[in-house]
Order: structure tokens, then C-alpha cells, then sequence
């Protein structure tokens, strides 16, 4: 509906404009002649209520347009979000970013695109049937104007879209080709000056694709601009050729030259919003070629009992082979070398990544999944852009009391306000800060297992033992599975998996 | 506004040297354009007489009349191709400029200045960031020197057919940009209003999806969608709010421009009715010229209108571009990325960068000196070899080739041979050899095809043998001075060992500055520095 509404406001913009000169040509060219019984009041009024007609729509087409695109973009966000419920991306985080953009774009489709070309296409019927209806001479002229717009926009469009998919391409090729380039910078130092500077990425292709499709652009602006004033001329002159002297003046005679000279003025814009439409189509395909995969929710209550891998391994990584027996509660250390997997290890106990081999639970072999109350708590966890307490609850209720005794114990204390705001716009948390946000939230959702990475990373010595006995405590009462590198010193392990 | 001078000012110093993006081809692009609307504004002239002659005079046009309007028309056509076509040819040439330019900051800068952000930043400057400025420059500025040209040259026009109504239009017309200057300071108010809330709202979304496995993890995608829907909706409200005046600033441009003809074309009607009798005399070729000729003083305006996200577009660009796309000196650039392969005479130097993260007084380096370099994690030693490397820029670089061995040694997804081979093409009984030197021949000669396995399909590499690997590129390139930083940090204990004692042993002959973590024998070493908070300390003993 509000998208009609925008279609429509568009179109009332650019009649009246059209109207407006149309209609002041006509009238000044009547008041020329001054013919005898000529009501010049009327048309005055008419000038001067399409002038408010004008000004009133183009605010009324920006502000409904705007609303409208606001409100798909919401709508669209929300239906993606929806669809990804249990689902994770496999993208990097830019482009997660990027999704934000595109989904805009998808809908600016409406207010960038469409509204412009129904404009123009109404403002070419409206002429040809008005010109017709009041039999105004010259009128067939504008006839073959419309059919040379449609078939210039109609190029456009098939090459834009061309074009569009080159540009994807290129653009593909090139982060491919330079992502290998600049992960190999540390040894840039090695090659001499000439041959460096010859094998730094280019983007060369990227831009030309995207200078071909701004030429093409132009180009249709400007050949539909030749082909106006072609007839313009070809009107003029079959005229002066084949007509008789008028005889008889008639102000009509000068709205289709007025038409056609100005006609690269009110429809050549119409292709500048190519563009508009490209990006819709690429926005598009973004969002329906997200690469997602599924994280299975395993149902029911958090499941009791002993934990036991049996050749379990990561998916990712085909050369691990883990056999343990989990212990119900206390502290299991998994240690190794860095990319050794221990992280990924971790994650595919929890579920977060596949994984081969068999987790068993009491003797029961658990389907692949997150397993409820079993926590992975990543090595740089994340802080929702929410406030303290919606951080903490995560849909969950809790008793401010509980929340603010959660805090003081892993050493938050000195957040007191619960309702302040974390991330942009707000109070930015240090990367030891959200490790301890991070392990309030699990204490407070009290999770049965535990798989903390890399806890120690990035602390100094007090912070390690004063977080070293807060997982002691909280490990009385369930599994905690450390990822480490480190060891803290005065820890004697217990269980102890090694990658 | 102010970020327009600082964007204008800042492409001029930075960019706008040597040549690079010449005022003279924006001039000339201005020229073009300009010309274009002169010759418009004649052709309207002998439109509006073959009108008047057509429906006035109620005699056909001349074909001298037919003729003039069609060379008038086909030169405003032929200008409008030729300033397309200059418009798309300079965009070029900028951007190749842009990215040379931007390629040579890179090779000096290499790691210190690719570390800083990710690749994913590093290909948006290519792909948007110099994109947006060629296309600023071109489009934007060009048309911003049109849109105050035309309305001159209209009322120049104007005045000389009739000037009452031009007085009028030039009365009116600074009221243009006095409403424009209101309407964008509410509008600017209002965004502070709501700033933090459109900051905080605005982010949500990808936020979210970012965090789609914790939310499984704590099951709580139901409640957050329900949240995000709350904040959207109090977000579009906000932004509204924002817009809504913003929008004035294009009605008030549209209502000028509009009211404007209609006006003038009244005022024309009752002038060659008779009704009014004040200024000069009208025909209906003045009227109808006047009326063809009275909207350029505000469509060009309008059309700036169209490339304005091209301005927030550049200033982004600038933003992350900041120096990078700045003229650097042929012999400055040769001095630093082609440095000899000779290191006789011992070095004595200081060093300080601008931002204050590493300094160093009275070092001295000789040939074959072994260097222990110590600190805390984040105190500034990798920056102090990049530095010395010549990346970093701090006053002081190594006037010879440097080699640098990294924690995370780095493997080309392409052949054992093709990794190598990496700075030049050698001989293979020369790969062989430095192989055997590092200990990997062995392992080599066990790939199914040796050295023209993709270490790709290899059965995954160790650490110990990939940083080998590196060892051997290091061995090849000849430098007089080894910079090791942490090369053995992800190594177990006995691999640290075997490891350092082969670099020890091949390094010989070389200069080495050597970052470890982990403790190395003492007398390996003939000098110790230590980086505490960026400052460099010698003479401590190594090994305490």
C-alpha cells in the first residue's frame, strides 16, 4: 500500500512538473495572440496550483518514500533474522556488515527505481493521450519519443544487468587474488622493489566494469537526448516542408516542440537510477546466497550424567582423534600447540561446529547439536549491544539482587548500573572485562558443562589466579573444560586432554 | 559545510601534487559544460523565434532558422558527449595515479602498515574508497563549480532581454541557499538529539547476527527478534524524525525553482495581455525565451543534488585513506624498497617515531652482532624491527636489505618450489642445497612429487617444518641482517630448541636481532636490548 502510495506521489511530482511548463508555454503563447473571449484567469490559477501541487508531492513522495523504505528494510532485516533462528553464517564479520547495506538496497528498489521509471512512463502516456485527446498538432511525434525511450531504457537495463554481474565477478576475483597477496605481506620485504610493486594487487578490471556501466549510463542519456531533438528538428522541418501556411494562429502548435526540446530534462534522468536497480538485484542475491549452516537445538532438559568421546574430532580437522572420559564435575585442561585445534575441539564438543566421532552422555550417544547447559564460551566473547542486564539475562528473568551478586563475584563490581548501555553509543567493555560479562552469564544461566577458550589470554598474573579460583568454585557443581595454552602456575591438573 | 573544506583542503595537499589530478582538467570539464549551457541558451533563443514566427506571425520558419537551431543543438549535443567522455577518461586516469600511489605506500609500508587493519579494509580502499574519490572529483566538484556558473550566465542573459524579471529572480535567488542553510541546521539538530539512540539502534541488526551462535547457545533468538522489532521500529521513527527536515532543504530548492516559472510565466501572460504595463516590452519570443532560460538558475543546483552521497562517499574515503594516497619521491621510494646487499661499517643510531610507540637512543649494530631482544607482550619490540626494517617510519632505518622471520611463517598456497621462489627464480640444485641446510631435504624428497608438490595437498605441515620452510626463503635472499621475531613462539619445547639451534648455527655470518619469548643460552648473544613501554634499553645481561 505505502509502496502505491510512493509510486504515486512520485508520478503526481513529475506531472505537475511537466504540466507546469507545458501549460506556461501554452498560456504565454495564448496571451500572445490574445484571441477574442480568451479566459486568461484560469490558466493562471491552473500555473499556479500545479506549482503547489508540485511542491506539496515531492515532500509528500521523499517523506512517504523514505517511510516506506525504512519499513521494508526493517521488515526485511526482521524476516532474515526470523529465517536464521538456529542457524549460524559463515561469513566474515565485514561482510555480516554488509548485509545491513543490502538489505537497504533491496528495498530502495521502490523509492530509487521503480518511482522513477513509473513516473516516466506515465509521463509519456499521459502526453501521447492528452495530446491525442485534445488533438494537439504535432502529437504523433511524441508517440515515436515514447517508443525510443523504452527501447534506450530497455538496453540499458539488459546491459546494466550485465554489467552488474562482470562487476561481481571481477570484484570476486580481485578479494581472492588479493587476500593471498596481503596474507603474504610479512615476506614482501624479501622481493625486490620493481617486482613488489608489479605484484600488488590491481583493481583495475573492477573499475572498468564499473566505468563501462557508468559510460553506458551517460551514453543512454545521452542518445536519448540526439533522438529528442532529432525529431524536434524533423518535426521543424516537415513543417516548413509539407504544411501550408497556417494561417490561423494556434498556440497549441508549440507544446510538442516544447516536449520534445526538453524531453533529455524531464525523462533523461530516468536512466541515472539504473544503478538503484543493480544493486537491488545484487542485494538480492547476497541475502538469498547467504552461506548459513544449521546448529541444531537439541531438545529437553539439560542432560545428566558423565561425558565420553569416543575417535571424536572436529570436522574441520581429520587428523584429531580424541578418546576421554569426562569426569561429572571438576576441571578438564585441554593443551597443545596453537592451531593444534584445541579451540576447535571445543566447539565441536558444544555443538557449535560438526563434528566426527561420538559424544556420549551417561551411555547414550547424543545426536550432533547443542546440547542445552552445555556452554561454549568463546575466546573473544561477545557483548551484545544491549544494556548490562539484557546482556546478562538473554531473554532469561533474573532478580536484580542475583545479577548484581553474579557481577561482584567474577569481579565486575564496578558495574553498578544495570541499565547501561554496552557497545556503540555506550560503554565499551576491555577484552578482560567480557570474559568475566562472559562467565556472569553462564554462572546466572548455570549450564552443566562448560567449555571455556583460552580464559588466561591477555590477562596479567592477578587477574589469572583471582579468575583461576572463581573457575575452581564454580566447578564443584558441573564440568568445566579449559582451552589453554598456559597452564596457571600453582595448578596441578587433573584431567588433561592434549591436542 | 566544514566538511567539504576540510575534504577540499585535504584533496588538495594530499592528492593534488605532481600532476596528479590537475585543476586544469577539472577547469576544462567546467569549460565544457559552461559552453554547453551558453550554446542551450541560444539554441532557446531561436526556438523561442521559431515559435513566435510559427504562432504569432502565423508564418513558417526559415530554413536559416531551422538551420541555426540545428547547429546550436548538435554542438550542445557534441559538448554533452565530449564532457561524458573527458568525465570518464579523467575518473581513470585519477584512479590509475590513485592506486600507484597507494601501491608504493604499501611496499614500504608492508607489514607494519597491512597489520593494522584487516584485508577486508584494505580491499575496500581499492574497490570503493579511491572509486569514490575519482568519482567525487569529477562528478561533484565539477558540478559544484556548474551549479554557480549557470545562474550568472542566465542572469546575464536575463538582464539583457528584460530586466525586471531579472532583478526579481536575483532578488530572490540568495534566499535559496540562506533556507537551505536553515533547514540543514535543523536538521543537524534533531540528529543530535536522537544521536546516540540512532548509534546504538542503528548497529542492532548486524550486531545480532554476529552473535547467532551465543543466542543459540542460550536459546534466546525468539526474545532477541522480538527486541530487534521494538528497536527497529523506535529506530525508523527516530530517523524519520531526522529526515523529515532534511527533506525541507530539497523542497525549498523545489518550491524556488518551480514557484519561479510559474510566476514568471504568469507575469509574462499579463504583460503581453496588457494588464500590466510595468518594464520593458514583451513578445512572445522574449516571453517564451525568458521562460525557457529562467529554471537555469536553479537545475543545475538540483543536479549537484544528485551526486551529493558522492561527497559522503569521499569523505569516508578520506577518512580511512588518510595519507596513503600522498606523492612519495622516485629516489625516496628506490632508497627504500631496493637497499644493498652489503653490511660492513657498524651502525650507531637513534630512533623516534611521531605517535611516541618506540624510541631508542645510542644503539650501535655491527656486522655479524647478535642481538637479544626482550619485553612484554605489546611493549613495542615488533614495532622496533619494523622500524629498523624501514616499514615503521621513526627516523631511522637500516641502510641495508633486511630479512624478517614472524611467528606465523608464511606458506603461498602454491608449490615448494614456487615458495622459494618467491623473490626470484634460482636454480634448483641451489634449493636443494639451502634445503638440506635447514634440514627439510628429507621430507621433500618423501612428497610425491618433491618439489613441485602444492603444499596444499601435502599431508598437513608442521610448525617446525613451515617455519623451515621460511628459514630456507630467508637463507635465499641474501640479507646481511636477520630480523627474528618470535620464530620459535608456537613451537613446543624440544622443536624451540632444534630450531633456534639451526638459525644460530646458519646465521653465522649475518647481523641478527632476535624477539624471543622463550629463553635462548646466553652467550649466543653479543649485545641485549630490552623494549619496556616502547623504549629500547641496552647493556642488560641476557638470560636473568
Amino acid at each position: 500500500m505505502m509502496a502505491f502510495l510512493t509510486v504515486a506521489l512520485a508520478i503526481f511530482h513529475s506531472l505537475a512538473g511537466l504540466a507546469i511548463l507545458i501549460v506556461s508555454s501554452w498560456f504565454i503563447a495564448a496571451c500572445a495572440i490574445a484571441a477574442p473571449g480568451f479566459n486568461y484567469m484560469l490558466p493562471a490559477v491552473v500555473i499556479r496550483a500545479l506549482a503547489l501541487l508540485r511542491i506539496g508531492s515531492g515532500y509528500a513522495h521523499m517523506w512517504v518514500g523514505h517511510q516506506h523504505l525504512l519499513g521494508l528494510t526493517a521488515n526485511l532485516r526482521l524476516t532474515l533474522f526470523a529465517r536464521l533462528q538456529s542457524q549460524k553464517i559463515h561469513s566474515r564479520s565485514e561482510e555480516v556488515e554488509a548485509l545491513a547495506s543490502h538489505t537497504e538496497a533491496v528495498a530502495a528498489l521502490w523509492v530509487g527505481w521503480v518511482s522513477q521509471q513509473a513516473s516516466a512512463v506515465m509521463m509519456l502516456l499521459m502526453s501521447c493521450i492528452g495530446l491525442w485527446w485534445l488533438n494537439v498538432p504535432l502529437g504523433g511525434w511524441v508517440w515515436i519519443l515514447a517508443v525510443s525511450w523504452l527501447i534506450v531504457m530497455a538496453i540499458l537495463c539488459l546491459l546494466g544487468l550485465t554489467y552488474a554481474e562482470e562487476i561481481a565477478r571481477w570484484e570476486y576475483a580481485f578479494r581472492q587474488h588479493s587476500e593471498a597477496q596481503l596474507a603474504a605481506a610479512p615476506i614482501w620485504h624479501i622481493k625486490p622493489g620493481a617486482s613488489l610493486l608489479d605484484m600488488m594487487p590491481k583493481a583495475i578490471a573492477c573499475w572498468r566494469a564499473n566505468m563501462l556501466l557508468q559510460k553506458r549510463v551517460l551514453q543512454a542519456q545521452w542518445v536519448f537526448q540526439s533522438v529528442a531533438w532529432l525529431l524536434l528538428l524533423a518535426a521543424f522541418l516537415a513543417l516548413i516542408h509539407t504544411h501550408p501556411n497556417p494561417g490561423k494562429a494556434e498556440p497549441l502548435l508549440l507544446i510538442v516542440p516544447m516536449l520534445l526540446l526538453s524531453a533529455g530534462d524531464w525523462l533523461g534522468r530516468s536512466y541515472n537510477t539504473q544503478p538503484a536497480l543493480n544493486k537491488a538485484v545484487q542485494g538480492n542475491r547476497k541475502l538469498n546466497t547467504l552461506p548459513s549452516g544449521s546448529l541444531n537445538l537439541l531438545p529437553g532438559p539439560p542432560v545428566e550424567g558423565a561425558v565420553t568421546l569416543c575417535n571424536f574430532r572436529s570436522a574441520n580437522l581429520p587428523e584429531q582423534c580424541i578418546n576421554a572420559e569426562l569426569p561429572v564435575n571438576g576441571i578438564v585442561w585441554v593443551t597443545g600447540p596453537s592451531g593444534a585445534g584445541k579451540s576447535q575441539l571445543l566447539q565441536a564438543i558444544a555443538g557449535v561446529e560438526k563434528s566426527n566421532g561420538e559424544r556420549m552422555c551417561a551411555n547414550n550417544i547424543l545426536p550432533s547439536g547443542l546440547v542445552p547447559g552445555w556452554l561454549y564460551l568463546e575466546q573473544q566473547p561477545m557483548v551484545l549491544a544491549a544494556t548490562l542486564k539484557h546482556n546478562l539475562c538473554l531473554g532469561k528473568a533474573f532478580r536484580d539482587t542475583e545479577l548484581s551478586t553474579v557481577l561482584i563475584e567474577v569481579g565486575l563490581s564496578h558495574l553498578v548500573e544495570l541499565g547501561e548501555w554496552l557497545g556503540p553509543g555506550g560503554r565499551q567493555l576491555s577484552g578482560g572485562e567480557r570474559k568475566r560479562l562472559n562467565i556472569a552469564r553462564a554462572m546466572l544461566h548455570n549450564g552443566t558443562m562448560w567449555l571455556v577458550d583460552e580464559p588466561f589470554e591477555g590477562l596479567d598474573l592477578n587477574a589469572i589466579s583471582s579468575l583461576m579460583t572463581l573457575i575452581e568454585s564454580q566447578a564443584n557443581c558441573r564440568l568445566i573444560v579449559i582451552a589453554s595454552h598456559v597452564i596457571p602456575a600453582g595448578v596441578e591438573p587433573l584431567h588433561h586432554i592434549k591436542v | 559545510m566544514n566538511g567539504t573544506q576540510t575534504l577540499t583542503a585535504w584533496f588538495r595537499a594530499t592528492v593534488e601534487t605532481q600532476g596528479v589530478a590537475s585543476r586544469s582538467t577539472l577547469y576544462t570539464l567546467v569549460g565544457i559544460k559552461t559552453c554547453r549551457i551558453v550554446i542551450m541558451i541560444a539554441a532557446f533563443w531561436l526556438f523561442a523565434h521559431m515559435m513566435h514566427t510559427l504562432v504569432v506571425l502565423t508564418v513558417l520558419p526559415t530554413m536559416a532558422d531551422w538551420i541555426g537551431l540545428s547547429v546550436a543543438l548538435l554542438m550542445a549535443w557534441l559538448l554533452q558527449g565530449e564532457a561524458n567522455r573527458r568525465t570518464l577518461e579523467a575518473k581513470t586516469q585519477l584512479l590509475n595515479e590513485l592506486e600507484s600511489r597507494f601501491a608504493q605506500h604499501l611496499a614500504i609500508g608492508q607489514m607494519a602498515m597491512v597489520g593494522q587493519q584487516s584485508s577486508y579494509y584494505w580491499q575496500s580502499v581499492w574497490l570503493h574508497h579511491l572509486l569514490a574519490l575519482a568519482n567525487w572529483r569529477y562528478d561533484y566538484q565539477v558540478q559544484q563549480y556548474v551549479a554557480v556558473l549557470a545562474p550568472v550566465i542566465a542572469l546575464v542573459g536575463l538582464f539583457m532581454v528584460n530586466w525586471l524579471i531579472a532583478l526579481c529572480l536575483l532578488v530572490t535567488l540568495p534566499i535559496v541557499p540562506l533556507f537551505m542553510v536553515i533547514v540543514g541546521k535543523g536538521a543537524a539538530a534533531q540528529q543530535r538529539k536522537h544521536f546516540t539512540a540512532l548509534t546504538r539502534l542503528g548497529s542492532l541488526f548486524t550486531d545480532r547476527l554476529k552473535a547467532l551462535p551465543l543466542l543459540a547457545t542460550y536459546r534466546a533468538h525468539g526474545s532477541e527478534l522480538a527486541l530487534l522489532k521494538q528497536a527497529s521500529d523506535d529506530l525508523n521513527d527516530r530517523t524519520m524524525k531526522v529526515v523529515g527536515v532534511a527533506f525541507l532543504s530539497n523542497t525549498v530548492l523545489d518550491f524556488f525553482s518551480t514557484v519561479a516559472v510559474a510566476l514568471v510565466a504568469v507575469f509574462i501572460g499579463f504583460t503581453l495581455l496588457g494588464e500590466f504595463a510595468i518594464g520593458p516590452v514583451l513578445t512572445l519570443h522574449y516571453g517564451l525565451w525568458l521562460l525557457l532560460t529562467a529554471p537555469l538558475l536553479f537545475s543545475e543546483l538540483k543536479a549537484l543534488g544528485q551526486f551529493y552521497h558522492q561527497k559522503a562517499e569521499a569523505e569516508s574515503a578520506q577518512i580511512s585513506l588518510a595519507n596513503w594516497v600522498a606523492h612519495i619521491p622516485q629516489e625516496a621510494f628506490n632508497a627504500a624498497v631496493n637497499k644493498s646487499i652489503e653490511f660492513e661499517e657498524t651502525q650507531y643510531f637513534s630512533l623516534q617515531d611521531e605517535q611516541g610507540r618506540v624510541s631508542a637512543a645510542d644503539l650501535h649494530l655491527a656486522a655479524k652482532d647478535k642481538v637479544a631482544i626482550t619485553g612484554a607482550s605489546g611493549s613495542g619490540k615488533t614495532l622496533l624491527l619494523q622500524a629498523l626494517a624501514g616499514q615503521y617510519p621513526a627516523g631511522y632505518a637500516l641502510p641495508c636489505k633486511i630479512a624478517m622471520l614472524t611467528q606465523q611463517p608464511v606458506l603461498l598456497p602454491a608449490t615448494v618450489r614456487d615458495n622459494l621462489n618467491y623473490q626470484q627464480v634460482y636454480s634448483t640444485s641451489l634449493l636443494w642445497a639451502v634445503l638440506a641446510q635447514v634440514e627439510l631435504d628429507e621430507w621433500v624428497r618423501a612428497l610425491p612429487k618433491q618439489l613441485d608438490t602444492a603444499l596444499h595437498e601435502t599431508p598437513a605441515i608442521s610448525g617446525g617444518q613451515a617455519q623451515r620452510l621460511a628459514l630456507a626463503r630467508l637463507l635465499l635472499s641474501d640479507a646481511p641482517v636477520w630480523l627474528l621475531d618470535e620464530p620459535t613462539a608456537h613451537l613446543p619445547a624440544e622443536q624451540h630448541r632444534a630450531l633456534s639451534e639451526l638459525i644460530l648455527r646458519l646465521s653465522a655470518h649475518k647481523a641478527v636481532l632476535w624477539v624471543s619469548h622463550k629463553s635462548l643460552p646466553q652467550d649466543w648473544f653479543t649485545q641485549h636490548w630490552q623494549v619496556i613501554n616502547g623504549t629500547v634499553i641496552t647493556g642488560k645481561v641476557a638470560g636473568q
